[in-house]
């Protein structure tokens, strides 16, 4: 019974962790110069919507170190969603909802990372991950 | 005898579960501000977050990890004060409340814990009133310029 405890208490400490993932600033209210608007919240001014946005961008974490590939907050807002908006004609992005689907915590990196090295020095290769961001929008065109 | 089995298959069966997060007291989070919404008040963005909480349900009933929305919520101060912003606006809430029928289960079955997983996004801002002034230093461009 104490090892069972000690089993369960080993595994909720490990598995308490926290991922944290972060992307740079968007845009500021009420708006200064003429910049395209991103904006997890309504439009500041008059605009009309011109249509939504659904953006999944697709990475690989390799041996819970690099990610490669578009499953960054900020390549998928700043590069992607500003691209599609701008090719449908808009010059905002408003009520943008994003999503890291599956964020790694420091341990599962850690762990992975431990693997690599242990595979490795098996003649395997190192560990990867499938990583996902998803993004929507209201692509918006201001009318002042 | 009838009656019991009814009330405990509708008790099992139940499909709505509750979860509630209470803001955490002003003496646990500082003068930051949490909101589902938007402000009116003239900010400065500041960035995006998203925190993602994991942990374990064990015996089907305790949350040692602590993977409600309460925690989520709390562990957005220390991002906010981390980044000097004064709030998070527009956050959102994902977390898995569990069922009655679904924690019974689990405590039945307590050698394989449920994972449990709560996620918070939202933006952080800074308000234009608490800035000072900096006049000739342009804000950087957040998108593509026009």
């Amino acid at each position: 019974m104490k090892k069972v405890a000690l089993l369960l208490g080993a595994w909720v400490a490990l598995s308490n962790c926290n991922a944290v993932t972060r992307g740079s600033r968007l845009s500021d209210v009420p708006v200064s110069g003429r910049q395209f608007f991103l904006s997890t919240g309504p439009a500041p001014q008059k605009a009309k919507t011109i249509g939504f946005l659904q953006i999944r961008g697709y990475g690989v974490e390799l041996a819970g170190v690099t990610d490669l590939g578009d499953a960054q907050l900020d390549g998928t807002i700043k590069k992607t969603m500003v691209s599609e908006a701008s090719k449908m004609g808009g010059n905002g992005v408003v009520n943008i909802e994003f999503l890291d689907e599956n964020p790694s915590t420091d341990y599962e990196k850690a762990q992975n990372a431990a693997q690599s090295i242990n595979n490795v020095l098996s003649g395997g290769g190192v560990t990867q991950k499938d990583r996902y961001v998803t993004v929507t929008g209201e692509v918006i065109q201001f009318l002042e | 005898m009838r009656n019991l089995m009814f009330i405990t298959a509708v008790a099992l069966t139940g499909c709505t579960a509750v979860d509630y997060a209470a803001l955490p007291r002003q003496s646990q989070i500082g003068d930051v501000f949490i909101t589902q919404g938007n402000i009116t008040e003239p900010y400065e963005s500041v960035g995006i977050v998203q925190i993602t909480r994991r942990g374990v349900r064990a015996f089907g009933f305790a949350d040692p990890a602590g993977t409600d929305l309460t925690a989520a919520t709390t562990e957005l101060a220390p991002e906010i004060r981390k980044f000097n912003a004064d709030g998070v606006i527009n956050a959102r809430f994902d977390a898995s409340p569990m069922t009655l029928g679904a924690k019974i289960v689990g405590l039945i079955f307590f050698f394989a814990p449920l994972p449990t997983e709560v996620t918070v996004t939202g933006e952080l801002v800074r308000l234009k009133k608490n800035i000072p002034s900096a006049p000739g230093i342009a804000p950087a461009s957040p998108g593509a310029p026009l």
